[in-house]
Order: C-alpha cells, then structure tokens, then sequence
C-alpha cells in the first residue's frame, strides 16, 4: 500500500511540528526535570565501570542512557538528547510500519514516540529507558526486512532473547512491534508476543529482579516515580497506533492521538512545584544567588526548598535575621533539611548545603553521603562533589583524592575535579573543621553548631542559624542562652537585629540588650490586639505559626 | 619483491616490539602499583592478582621462581591469564618469588626494584561473603550480601534487599565446620534469623518478652546447635571533629544463647543486667568457652569516650545447655587505653583475634582500630604491626585451617572498606595484608559500595539470591521461647 508523496510531506511536516513542539516543551516548561537528571547519575568513561553494567539488564541503554544524561548539564542539550532520541524510536517505528503498509505510518509512529517523550519528563525516568526503546524498534524493524519468513522467525526467537539484557523494560517493545508485524501468521504473532514477555520475565528472574522491576529496568522502582509500570504505556501506544492506523485512514486521529496522549502524560507527570524545586536547588549548586534570592522572594508554591535556599542565600550576605520572617518560613525546615528516603531529590541532595556554609563538616557530610544513598542507583555527580568538597574543608585527602578520581572519570566535573586535585596537592584548600570533638545524635543541630562556635572559627552564618533556629522552633530560654553567649559579648554596642529585638523583648531583656524604643512601642501594640499590623513580626510568627503540611 | 619486503618489515616490526630493551632507566623507588601487591604472602589457591601501574602505557613482568614466567601488557593493567596463573602457583608451591617490572611511561622504560611473593602451600578457604554496601552511616538502601570464589572471579548474590522488601540483612556468618551451619539477620517488619543448617533453612525470630531484643553479632557453634548472641539496643551519633564520622554504640546490651534444635533462648545472671555491657562473643574452638567483651555501662553519647570493652569468658556446657561458671577477665584492655570489640577464636584455640580501638565498640568507624591477636596460653598480645593499615581495620575472621585471616580495611581511603588476606606464620605473627583480587583492579575505585564483615568458608552456601526471597516471604517464622 502506498501513499502519495503530497501526503508524506504532509506527514512529515506534522512530524517535524510535532518534535519541534516537543522540544519547545522540555526547553521551556520543564528544563529542571531534564537538568536534574545529570544529578542523579554519575557516568564514568572507565573500564571496569563500564565492564560492571555488563552484569545488569539493559546494559548497552544504560550505557548509551547514561552517557548522553552527562550532556543534561545543558538545558539546550537536554531538550535536543530527549527529542532525539524519541525520533529515532519514531523513525524506527515509521520504517517497520511503512513496510507493513499502515496508512499515515509516520503520523501512527508519531504515538509511540510522544510517549517516550511525555515519560522523560519525570525526573527519575532515565534517558536510557528510551534509548532501550529505540533499540528495540530498531531491532523489530531489523528483524522486519529479512524476507525468509523461517529464518525471520529465527532471528526473531534470537533477538527476543538477547534484547533484554541489551534494551532493558522497553525490549517488550521489540516483541509487541514484531507481533504485530507477523499478524498475518497468528501463531508466529501469538507465539513471539508469549515467548518475548516470558524471556524477560524468566531474564528478570535471572538478574535477581522482581516481575515488576523487570518489567521496569532501568528505571528502579520505589522511588519518587509512583508507577513504574506505566512506562509500558509506549507499548500500549504502538499497539493502539498500529490499531488505529488500521481502523482510520486519515491522519487526524493518530496526529491528535500523538498530541493527547503526550499531553495526558506529561500531565500526569509534570509537577511545577517540583520544577520550581529543582530550579532554585540547581541555581544554587551553580552559584547563580542573585536569581536564588528572587526566586525565594517570591516562593510562590510556599516551597521549602525554595526558603531553605533563600534563606541561605541572605546568611552567605549576613542578612539572614533581618530578612527571616520577611518570606514564608516552613518553620525550622527553611534552615536545615533532614534528609531521608521519603523526601524528594531537591531537598535530599539539598541538605548539605546549608551545613557547609554555617561550617558543619560532619553533618554536611552526614547528608551527602545519606543524599547519595538515596539516589535511584546510589550515585549522583552532585552528592560526589559535595563529598569531594567536605573532605577538602576537613584535610581529609584520601576521601578527597577518592571522590575526585571518581570525577575526573567524567566527562563534565573533570576540570572541577582538576583544579580542586590542584589545590588540595598545593596546599592552597586549607582544612576549614577545627571542632574538639564530641558525639551527638544525628540531626542535633544545636549541639553541632554550638561545637563550631566554641571552636572558635566559626563562619559568620553559624550563629545566624543557631540563633534564628532557635526562634523558627520557638524556643526562647534557648535563644537567650545562646544570644548571651555567643551573641552578646561581640555586639554590646550595637543594635542587634529587629527579629532579635523582638524576642529579646518577650523575654524582657534588660537594656543591656539595645531593644530600641520603637520595638518596645510595636510590642505594646501587638499586645493590645493590633496584631495585624505586625505580620512579619516575631511575635506574629511566635502566635500564630503552626506546623503544616508544606503542600 | 613486495611481498619480501612486506615479510621483512613485519619481522622487524615483530622483533623490535618483542624487545623492550632498548633504553632502560633504572628507577630507585619501587613501583607504586595498585592494589599494593609488594612483598606479600599469598595461598597457593589465590586468583590472580591483577594490578595496574598508573601511566604505563606498556609493562614487561619478569616473575622468577623455580621457573621463569613472563607477562606483557600493552596497557597500564596487568592482567593474569588464569590458566597460566594458576599453573605457575602449583609449580611454585613453597617458594618465593622475585617480581621485576619494567614499564613505559612516558615513552621512556623504566626498571623497577624487584619485589618478593611467597607462595604459601596452605590455602586459604575457597569462599568469601561479604555485604556490599554504601557506609552511609546509620541507614541503607540497596544491599546484597554476595559470595565470592577466591580462586577465581566468579561472585553470586546470596541474598539481596531489593528481593526482600528492601530489608537490612547482615551478619553472614559460617561455623566453618566440614557441614557448614551459617545465619545471616534480617531486619524489618516480619524479619528474622535466617539460620541454614544441613541445606535447609529456617527462619527464626530470636526476640523474646524476657531479652531487650533480637540476636545481634554472634557465632553458633561447630556442631550448628548453639548460637551465642548479643542482644542490644544500638544507637548512633555523629563526630564534630573533622576526620571522626560516625559513633555506634550501645544504650544497652546483653548475652544470649539461642538452642537452635529446642527454638529457646535463655541467658545468664552473668552476662545480663544494666551495670555492665556485654557484647561480640565468640566460642572458643571446644565450644566449652565463650569470650566477650564488657564494660561498665555508662551514659552514652556524653561518655563514649569513656567506655572501654575488656575480654572476659565463662564457661559453656553443652551437655546442659547452660552458660555459667566464674567471669574471668582475659585481656585488660582499658589497663592499654584500649577498647576491644569482635573476638574471634582461632580454630586451634590457641589464639583470639580481636579489634582494638581507642573506645567505644563500634571498630569500622574508628580510623585508629587494628587488629591485635592474644596466645590465650601465654596471655601475650600481638599489636600485628606488620598486618595492619592506617585505618580502621575490623570485622576479621580466620580460614577453617587457621592459616589465613581476612577482614575488612580502610587503610586505602579511609572511607571504604576492602576485604585483605593476611598469613599467620607458624609462630602466630602474621604477614603485610593484600586486598582480595578483581578482574579489573579499577574496581576498587569505581565502586561506592563498602565491603562489610568479609567471612571465610570453604563450602559454597547451598543458596542464592532467589532461594533466599522464597524464603523470606514464603516460610513461616519459627518464634523463639525464653527459657531460664
């Protein structure tokens, strides 16, 4: 069955819309789920790395996948890697299709490949989910040219039995493509869609994985990413293209079918909080705080991530309690980020942010390495630089040299990782960790900071966030403590903070305490009942917050 | 006449690169290879130690023993072909050999000073487990515990995590005997002692109303019936100091003795109670005697500093099932300023092998933690100077035939523990250790996974990864009764 030339051009025109519209997408709608990604992996161009995939499913995706995710560092790159690497699954598709003489085979293939790129959008489906698909159509439409029907159906056998440890999940898409494609021979069409699913199942099995976590490698279930499964939905798309390519003959209804089932998707996974997330924890690992702070400004999804990193932004300019209760402040969350398996990777690679800059070594590394455990496949590029760079600030330079070996294998940190082996080897990176040291709980952020202090070479940001996190968690027999302490004795002569001022003046501090008189006034106010006119005001927080769920 | 000279240039070509000789410096240092393989003692049943000479584009080893062996690379990684390894450690059962190489780098040869292997006729156990693992502190994610065959490269998964509900398991432990019993822990929700036995393996639950808990560290005995057990209320903390990390210890802890043919568990007046803490025991080679380690209880984390572990033993009757006897005090460890932590027998029972830390009971997260070896005849200690690293080297155990120990270092970099081999001499001392060989000795840099309690045995586990989810989820947990 052939088609006009007029209606290929029309076809292909759609198609090229269609992938540029896609792109558009990614590079606008959602480039910090894309950009994320690279941050969740860490590809290593080394042999016994490379030798070491060998042993799992999926071996040349997760390869390929994982090599291309380095590029992600780019949001141009990450937009034209995904779009790419759908329109070889489409182009794949669109060859096998035309050869079965489906109508509109261009616009029919179009399906497939929106759902691979509707699934890219999740931060944790990785890239190698689809180039495993893209190698499983290449392979059914490989498959499809031998026109031996016996030998075809061999080669099929042989393929559908190597491509899962090549392809991964999406290796059940090389089997429904080359059911369909022998559906003249029912018992052939039958027979290769039973025997294809059952060699991965069997394979899984084999690989010591689950039935649900082979009908989903690489991507690892358990995760943020709910439903595993539903990246079979590119195998029910090519079914249902095929169908529907059958059953209609124009092109509209696959051309909007592509479109829907893209939408729908992404729908179902995009979520722009997450995106605004992941924007303001990815501006701030690159340094980029002027765009930090407006973003935490705003906060317009009343994000902790979006508060933490504000809130850090304005303690690296000394401006951390006169600018706290200025934006919304998820109480003691907006300061330090406990990091655990359940939390997203904005907050779990997050967490050791804040504990460098206040100089809290041991905690920060504590997170990073907790932060990389709770990777999908316990490796991120950004945990391993900030491991690199807390051994660095303790003198630890055997774990440095370690973590920074590891980045000089990569293709993208190799140049950090050099200057900073630079600095370490020339003594320039002085050791920054001066605690005596002592043992506290996991998480007990004022005995760690207290330690720093009394070290005596604390940062500046250390006894912000001590004394203002004595204030989110309203606690003031410990703020004073503190404040007398730490605070005190190097700022007698000066007016502290209004933040400060106002809960000195709870606790009616003496005049020692320079609480001003305007201060004094507003809290006669506050007391009175003008409550309203005091919004930002200590007193209003210490009233009236109370513990929420942040969504 | 082109085809002459065609055969004329390939000859030329073949003989100039068969010949390294050329232009060779003489370089006085040794060569820096990795893993450190230099002057090590090793089984004659060891797979083969591959090393890498960073910046080599070219390496010529010329081994000598009572033969002559030589091995090329064309790259920086020596590779051992298996066939010919294992051939030339037959023939050289009992010597020494001299290792020379000679290495490109730069486009330059360089000779380095040789260096020495023995070849120890006795050999080491044939299987290793050991769990992988991130040493992210107090919490995991993905774990296996795998074993490995030490002749070869070959390593299976014995159990896995991700096939049991992402669970922690630990504790692969052997018995060593000719039919070995081993136990590994599962903990979650519906976890347990998975306790093998004869091939079949049950799963038991070792917490009582009458103990504070489940069976932690702890051996079960050569004839697989007994299992002698910390039961202990761990907790953790962090370090403020910059190249501390992490502090385990324990709120409280006890000894237990699990009957594993009666399903009972029962203690002693001895070993049980707040004032003191006991843990890590170990059954001397008879089984007539359990070692541990105690301290005074105190309050933790203000004085974990303060808290030092000695060796104590009571005695064991198997006859009767009951621990008892007189506490003795076998190594006065904080009279050293030391703590010590996970006693191991040796199977002659001459010897006890243990960690020695500067406090606590927790030895992999204490950089200063070696590994000391007392002659429980003489009562002298051992401080392995020859054996131990930099760092924290822990979780150790010894081959059935009492020759070899292996356990699990940091000496590397600090972070990530490895499993080393060392020899035990004739006389009790023992060698510099080696680390257990890779195919590709990169490994050891590319991986973020730590391995953890390195245990030696000579028979395969009748068991993998697959078996070991049908028995986690499919059998019926076998509760265990208190019995006074």
């Amino acid at each position: 069955m052939s088609q006009s030339a007029g209606s290929n051009t029309r076809n292909s025109i759609i198609a090229l819309l269609f992938f540029a519209s896609a792109w558009c997408c990614l590079f606008f709608v959602c480039p910090f789920h894309l950009i994320y990604k690279e941050q969740l992996t860490l590809f290593l161009c080394d042999k016994a790395y490379l030798t070491s995939l060998l042993a799992k499913p999926a071996f040349a995706a997760v390869i390929a996948g994982d090599f291309l995710t380095q590029f992600f560092l780019y949001r141009f790159a990450a937009a034209t890697i995904t779009v790419l690497v759908s329109v070889a699954v489409w182009d794949a598709v669109r060859r096998l299709w035309r050869r079965d003489g489906l109508h509109n085979a261009a616009l029919c293939a179009l399906v497939p490949a929106a759902a691979c790129i509707a699934l890219s959008c999740h931060t944790e489906y990785p890239v190698s989910m689809t180039v495993g698909a893209a190698i499983a159509a290449w392979m059914a439409y490989g498959c499809s040219i031998i026109g031996n029907k016996a030998l075809r159906t061999v080669v099929s056998v042989a393929a559908a039995l190597i491509i899962y440890p090549v392809a991964g999940a999406h290796s059940l898409l090389f089997v429904v493509l080359t059911a369909l494609h022998e559906r003249k021979r029912i018992f052939a069409s039958v027979g290769i869609l039973i025997y294809g699913t059952a060699i991965i199942l069997i394979l899984g099995d084999a690989y010591n994985l689950l039935w649900q976590d082979a009908l989903s490698y690489p991507l690892i279930r358990g995760y943020s990413y709910k439903h595993s499964l539903l990246c079979l939905i590119v195998e029910l798309a090519a079914a249902g293209a095929f169908a529907l390519g059958f059953i209609r003959r124009n092109a509209v209804p696959a051309a909007c079918t592509a479109v829907l089932l893209a939408a729908g998707i992404i729908y179902a996974q995009f979520n722009a909080k997450e995106e605004y997330d992941l924007k303001v924890s990815t501006l701030a690992y690159y340094g980029k705080w002027n765009e930090v702070e407006s973003m935490g400004k705003e906060n317009r999804f009343k994000s902790q991530t979006a508060a933490y990193y504000y809130n850090l932004a304005m303690a690296r300019q000394g401006r951390l309690p006169n600018e706290l209760l200025n934006v919304y402040q998820p109480l003691f969350y907006g300061l330090f980020l406990p990091v655990t398996m359940t939390e997203t990777y904005s907050k779990v690679l997050a967490g050791a942010d804040a504990l460098i800059e206040c100089g809290d070594y041991g905690q920060a590394q504590h997170s990073a390495m907790l932060g990389m455990t709770f990777m999908p496949n316990q490796r991120s590029s950004r945990a391993v630089r900030r491991l690199a760079e807390i051994a660095v600030y303790n003198g630890d330079t055997l774990a440095a040299g370690r973590y920074l070996g590891m980045l000089g294998k990569t293709l993208m940190h190799r140049s950090w990782a050099k200057q900073t082996k630079a600095l370490v080897e020339d003594g320039t990176a002085v050791p920054l960790n001066s605690c005596r040291d002592t043992v506290y709980f996991v998480n007990d952020y004022r005995t760690s900071l207290k330690n720093i202090l009394d070290s005596g070479n604390a940062p500046r940001a250390t006894l912000d966030y001590l004394l203002c996190y004595d204030l989110l968690i309203k606690n003031l027999v410990l703020f004073m403590q503190d404040y007398d302490r730490y605070y005190l004795p190097e700022n007698r002569n000066i007016i502290p903070p209004r933040i400060y001022q106002e809960a000195l003046e709870m606790m009616e501090a003496g005049p020692e305490y320079n609480v001003t008189r305007e201060v004094k006034d507003d809290n006669q106010l506050f007391l009175s009942g003008e409550e309203y006119k005091f919004p930002k005001s200590y007193w209003y927080y210490f009233k009236f917050a109370q513990p929420g769920n942040e969504n | 006449m082109k085809t002459r000279l065609s055969i004329i240039l390939v000859c030329l070509w073949v003989l100039v690169s068969c010949n390294p000789e050329g232009e060779i410096v003489q370089s006085a240092s040794a060569p820096r290879i990795f893993p450190d393989y230099t002057g090590i003692t090793v089984p004659v049943n060891i797979a083969p130690l591959n090393f890498k000479l960073e910046g080599a584009s070219a390496i010529v080893l010329d081994i000598k023993g009572e033969g002559s062996y030589r091995f090329r690379s064309s790259g920086k990684t020596v590779c051992f072909p298996i066939r010919r390894w294992k051939a030339m450690l037959e023939a050289e059962k009992g010597n020494t050999l001299g290792l020379c190489i000679r290495a490109k780098v730069n486009g330059q040869w360089i000779a380095y000073p040789a260096f020495n292997w023995e070849i120890s006729p006795e050999k080491i156990d044939s299987y290793i487990s050991y769990r992988l693992i991130e040493p992210a502190y107090e919490v995991w994610n993905v774990l296996s515990i795998n074993e490995r065959n030490v002749e070869t490269f070959d390593e299976r998964i014995l159990a896995a995590n991700s096939l049991t509900g992402r669970s922690c398991i630990n504790c692969h432990t052997s018995n060593r005997a000719p039919i070995p019993t081993t136990f590994l822990h599962a903990r979650s929700a519906g976890g347990a002692t998975l306790y093998q036995r004869d091939g079949k393996i049950r799963k038991v639950n070792t917490a009582t109303d009458s103990t504070a808990g489940a069976a932690v560290y702890g051996e079960i005995s050569q004839d697989g019936r007994w299992g002698i057990f910390t039961t202990a209320d761990i907790r953790n903390g962090l370090h403020s100091a910059a190249l501390e990390r992490f502090e385990v210890f324990d709120g409280s802890s006890d000894l237990i003795l699990v009957d594993f043919e009666n399903n009972t568990v029962s203690d002693s007046p001895l070993v049980k109670g707040p004032e003191f803490q006991e843990t890590f025991p170990c059954w001397s080679a008879d089984n007539r005697t359990v070692y541990f380690c105690r301290a005074e209880a105190l309050k933790q984390p203000e004085q974990t500093k303060q808290m030092h572990y000695d060796i104590y033993s009571m005695s064991f009757d198997p006859q009767t099932g009951k621990l008892g006897g007189e506490l003795v005090k076998v190594f006065d460890a904080a009279a050293r300023g030391k703590s010590v932590s996970h006693l191991k027998c040796s199977p002659d029972g001459r010897k006890l092998l243990f960690c020695a830390s500067d406090y606590g009971t927790f030895p992999i997260w204490h950089t200063e933690t070696d590994l000391w070896m007392l002659d429980l005849r003489t009562g002298e200690v051992d401080p392995m100077e020859e054996t131990n690293g930099a760092f924290a080297d822990s979780y150790h155990c010894w081959s059935t035939n009492g020759r070899w120990i292996c356990f699990a270092s940091k000496r590397d970099d600090r972070v990530y523990g490895r499993p080393y081999f060392a020899f035990v001499r004739e006389d009790g001392t023992t060698t510099k250790a080696f680390v257990l060989p890779q195919r590709n000795p990169d490994f050891y840099l590319t991986t973020f996974k730590s391995f953890n309690i390195p245990e030696l045995y000579d028979t395969p586990e009748p068991y993998d990864a697959r078996d070991m989810r049908k028995f986690y989820f499919g059998t019926e947990t076998e509760q265990m009764t208190y019995s006074k």
